[in-house]
C-alpha cells in the first residue's frame, strides 16, 4: 500500500470517523482535534499495521481511544455548569438524533459500529477489547431501549 | 435497523472536519510526523481551562494542574523557570515532572510587545482576528532527550498542547512517552525548538532556534511513587521459551555497545546511486527538514531517496489519479505511480506477513538464481554498512504467486471507497516480472533484535540481476564493543515481572492476560550509566492472551537483566 493510497483510504472513510467520534464526543472541535491526534498516532504506527485490509478497523479502534482520552480531560476540566449541549449537523435528524444520544455510551458506540459502519461483531470486539458475549447482549438492549423510545415518539426505523 | 435511517441522524460530514484530516494528511507529508497536537487552540478552548481557585483546591504542580492528573503529583518534579528570549518572545519552560510512563511538562511562551496575540502554527487567525491584535504563531517542540549525561537521543513520539490565555501569551504543554531516550533518571536535559513566525500575508518573518534545559526532578513525598499490586504467579511450565539451542534462561548473556546511525556516520549519503541504477540522474534535491534527505529521480523515472536512517528505491511508470467513490468527483492527484515491480515487492511483503500458505518452490528464476539474488543484496547491503543483517525470508515471486496475491489484492482494493485511475493486470505478469523478494533481519550476537520493530528489518526485490526495490530503515548497530552479563533472571523471575504488571493491563483494559510464550531478543536501551551511552541487551518478548471468550494477543518486553518492562502493546 502506497502512501497514497493509505492517505486515500483514509480520507475513503471521513464519514466513518466523523459518526463515531460524534458518538462518544459531544462537540465538533474535540471531534475534530481526536480524529488529527488519531491520525496522526496511525500515521506514525503505520509500521505495526500487521494487513493492509484492516487500516480502517485499526484506525476506528485509535480513534475510539483518541475520543475517550480526551473526554477524560474535558471531565476533568469541566465546572457542572458548563457541561456543553450536543452539536449537531444542521441537516441531521434531529428526532431520531436525540433519541439515539439519549441512550448510555454503553450501548451506543456498539450500535453505531455495527448497524450504522457495518463493523462485524468480531471487529467490534477487538476494537472495544470486550467479550463476544458483552458486545451481543449490548446490541440486544441497545436495540430494544431504542425501539421503546421510538415507539414512544413515533418515530420509525 | 434501517441503515439509511441510521446514518441521517448525524447529517453530512461537516466541511471543518474533512479539511481537518486533509489538513494532517497533509502536513505529515511535508515534516516528520513526530510530534501529536493533544488539542488545536480555539476560542471554544478557553472556556474550558480550570480556573485557578478550583486547581489550587485539587492541585499542587502545575504539570498535574494542566494534565487533570492528580497523580503527577507523585512523580519526581522539578520547577524549573527557566527562560530563553528570542526577539521579542520569551520562552518559559516551568516544570517537568517524570513517572514511569514519560515525561510531562508546560511552560510559557510570552510577548515583550504590547497588543500582542500569541498562538500555535495550526491556529486560524481569523478567530481571533475581531481582538485587533497582531498575532504571531510560535511553537515550543522537543527534538531529543539526554539522561544522566548521557548521549543525547532523538524522540520516536511526542506530544504538545498549547492553551492561549487572556492576556495574549500562550501556555504549552508536552508529552516525552516513554522510550529509549526517555528513561528514568537523575538529570535530565532537553534539546528543544524554539520558533516563531508572523501571521500569514503579513511580512514573512520566520526564526528557529535550539534551547537546551538542564533539571533535576525529585519527588515532593520522601517516599517513592505507588507501584501496581503484584497478582499470582503463572505456573513455569504454562509458559513456553524460545531461544538459541541450547541457551537456559537465566545463563549468562553479551552486552553490546551500540552506535546510533547519524547523518554524520551513515554510509548512506556515501553511496553513490549508480549502485542502483544507471540510466542518469535527472534530478536531484534535498527536502527542507529538520534533518537531513537526499532525493534522486533517475532518467527511468526510478527514485532514490536517503535520510541517515532510510533508504528507498523504487521504480516508478507515469502517474495515477485517486477518485472517492461516494462523489467520483474529487481526483486526488496526479501522484507518481510506482511500477509493477514495486507492487511486486509489496505482494511479496503481504505474503510475509498475511499468507504463510506461500511458500519458497523456485531457487532459480529465468536463469537467475536465489543465490545470486542473495549476494547481489549483501553486497549493498556491505556497501551500506548493514553487515548485521541476515536472510530471514525469501519468496520466489513467480507470475503465477503475482497473479494469485495480487487477486486478493485487487479485492481489498474493490472493497475500499476509493479507486485510482490506472490499475495493474496482475494477470498479465510475464516472466519479465519474476523475481525473488527477499527480507533481512538484523542480529546480534546471532540472535534476533527487537522483533517487530520497524528499525530492524530491511526489503528488497532483486529480478533478472538488478535491485529493483529496496526499503531500510535502520537507527542503531552492535558494535564489537561488548562485556558478558551474568545472573540474569530465572524463568520465574521473569513470569513474576510480567505478572508484577497486570494492574496497570488491567487499567489499560487489558482483562486477565496470561503469558505464554517468551521469546530470547535484543533491544537498544541506555546503559545502566547512562553516560555509557547506548547499548544492545539482551531482553524477553513476552507474548500473552486477553479476555476469556475472545482469544486476542498483547505482547510486551522486558529487560533480561532487571526485568523492568521496556514497551507493551497498549501503548501502540
Amino acid at each position: 500500500m502506497t502512501q497514497a493510497e493509505f492517505n486515500a483510504r483514509i480520507v475513503a472513510m471521513q464519514d466513518t470517523l466523523y459518526r463515531v467520534s460524534t458518538t462518544i464526543l459531544p462537540q465538533l472541535c474535540d471531534r475534530e482535534d481526536a480524529v488529527q491526534g488519531a491520525i496522526e498516532k496511525a500515521i506514525r504506527k503505520r509500521h505495526t499495521l500487521r494487513k493492509d485490509n484492516a487500516l480502517e478497523a485499526w484506525l476506528t479502534r485509535i480513534l475510539i481511544n483518541e475520543c475517550y482520552s480526551l473526554l477524560r480531560r474535558r471531565k476533568r476540566e469541566l465546572l457542572f455548569d458548563d457541561v456543553p449541549e450536543r452539536e449537531v449537523a444542521e441537516d441531521a435528524n434531529p428526532d431520531l438524533y436525540q433519541l439515539f444520544t439519549s441512550l448510555e455510551e454503553t450501548y451506543r458506540l456498539p450500535m453505531v459500529l455495527h448497524y450504522v459502519e457495518g463493523y462485524t461483531v468480531d471487529e467490534i470486539c477487538r476494537m472495544l477489547r470486550m467479550p463476544k458475549s458483552t458486545l451481543k447482549s449490548r446490541l440486544y438492549r441497545g436495540k430494544q431501549l431504542l425501539r421503546k423510545a421510538l415507539e414512544k415518539e413515533e418515530v420509525f426505523l | 435497523m434501517n441503515n439509511d435511517k441510521l446514518n441521517s441522524m448525524y447529517g453530512q460530514t461537516p466541511e471543518s472536519f474533512e479539511n481537518r484530516i486533509r489538513y494532517t494528511l497533509a502536513k505529515a507529508e511535508s515534516v516528520p510526523v513526530r510530534r501529536a497536537p493533544l488539542r488545536i487552540a480555539l476560542i471554544a478552548a478557553m472556556a474550558l481551562v480550570l480556573t485557578i481557585a478550583t486547581a489550587a483546591a485539587l492541585f499542587s504542580s502545575q504539570v498535574a494542574e494542566f494534565f487533570g492528573r492528580p497523580e503527577l503529583n507523585d512523580g519526581k518534579i522539578a520547577q524549573i523557570g527557566e527562560s530563553t528570549i528570542i526577539g521579542d518572545l520569551t520562552y518559559t519552560l516551568d516544570e517537568v515532572v517524570y513517572i514511569p510512563e514519560g515525561l510531562y511538562g508546560v511552560g510559557r511562551i510570552t510577548s515583550a510587545q504590547e497588543g500582542v496575540r500569541i498562538l500555535s502554527y495550526d491556529a486560524e487567525p481569523a478567530d481571533f482576528s475581531a481582538e485587533g491584535l497582531t498575532i504571531l504563531h510560535a511553537q515550543v517542540t522537543v527534538e531529543a532527550v539526554a539522561v544522566d549525561g548521557g548521549e543525547m537521543l532523538p524522540l520516536s513520539a511526542s506530544g504538545y498542547d498549547m492553551i492561549p490565555q487572556d492576556d495574549g501569551s500562550v501556555q504549552f504543554a508536552f508529552i516525552l512517552p516513554r522510550s529509549i531516550a526517555v528513561t528514568e533518571g537523575t538529570e535530565y536535559t532537553l534539546k528543544m525548538n524554539v520558533s516563531s513566525r508572523k501571521a500569514k500575508g503579513a511580512d514573512d518573518m520566520h526564526r528557529v532556534d535550539t534551547w537546551q534545559v538542564s533539571f533535576t526532578p525529585v519527588y515532593a513525598q520522601p517516599t517513592a511513587a505507588p507501584q501496581p499490586q503484584a497478582t499470582e504467579v503463572s505456573s513455569v511450565n504454562g509458559v513456553q521459551i524460545i531461544a538459541p539451542d541450547g541457551y537456559q534462561i537465566g545463563d549468562a548473556l553479551p552486552v553490546y555497545k551500540a552506535q546510533l546511525r547519524t547523518e554524520e556516520n551513515t554510509a548512506f549519503f556515501s553511496l553513490d546511486p549508480a549502485a542502483f541504477n544507471t540510466s542518469g540522474i535527472t534530478q536531484h534535491f534535498t527536502r527542507d527538514t529538520y534533518y537531513r534527505e537526499e532525493n534522486y529521480v533517475f532518467s527511468d523515472e526510478a527514485r532514490l531517496r536517503m535520510t541517515g536512517i532510510t533508504l528507498e528505491y523504487t521504480e516508478y511508470d507515469g502517474e495515477y489519479t485517486i477518485f472517492y467513490k461516494l462523489d467520483g468527483q474529487s481526483p486526488d492527484g496526479p501522484h507518481p505511480r510506482p511500477a509493477f515491480s514495486a507492487d511486486v515487492a509489496e505482494l511479496g511483503f503481504s505474503a510475509y506477513w498475511e499468507h504463510p500458505q506461500e511458500q519458497l518452490e523456485k531457487i532459480e528464476l529465468n536463469g537467475f538464481t536465489l543465490a545470486e539474488a542473495q549476494s547481489l543484496a549483501e553486497n549493498l547491503l556491505s556497501q551500506l554498512d548493514l553487515d548485521d543483517y541476515q536472510l530471514s525470508y525469501a519468496l520466489d515471486m513467480t507470475k503465477e504467486r503475482i497473479a494469485r496475491l495480487g487477486s486478493l489484492n485487487q479485492k481489498i482494493m474493490e472493497s475500499a471507497n476509493f479507486y485510482t485511475d490506472k490499475t495493474w493486470d496482475y494477470s498479465a505478469a510475464s516472466a519479465d516480472d519474476e523475481g525473488f523478494f527477499l527480507l533481512y533481519k538484523k542480529q546480534a550476537g546471532g540472535i534476533l533484535v527487537d522483533k517487530g520493530d520497524m528499525y530492524n528489518e530491511l526489503r528488497l526485490f532483486v529480478a533478472n540481476g538488478q535491485i529493483r526495490y529496496v526499503m531500510i530503515d535502520d537507527l542503531y548497530r552492535a558494535t564489537g564493543d561488548s562485556y558478558l552479563a551474568e545472573n540474569l533472571l530465572s524463568a520465574e523471575e521473569m513470569i513474576a515481572a510480567f505478572n508484577r504488571d497486570n494492574a496497570r493491563r488491567e487499567r489499560h483494559r487489558i482483562s486477565r492476560p496470561k503469558l505464554h510464550t517468551l521469546t530470547l531478543s535484543y533491544m537498544p536501551m541506555r546503559a545502566e550509566n547512562a553516560a555509557d551511552g547506548m547499548i544492545y541487551a539482551p531482553v524477553w518478548y513476552a507474548e500473552y492472551s486477553f479476555t476469556d471468550t475472545v482469544p486476542r494477543e498483547g505482547w510486551a518486553w522486558y529487560s533480561a537483566l532487571d526485568g523492568t518492562l521496556i514497551r507493551d502493546c497498549y501503548t501502540y
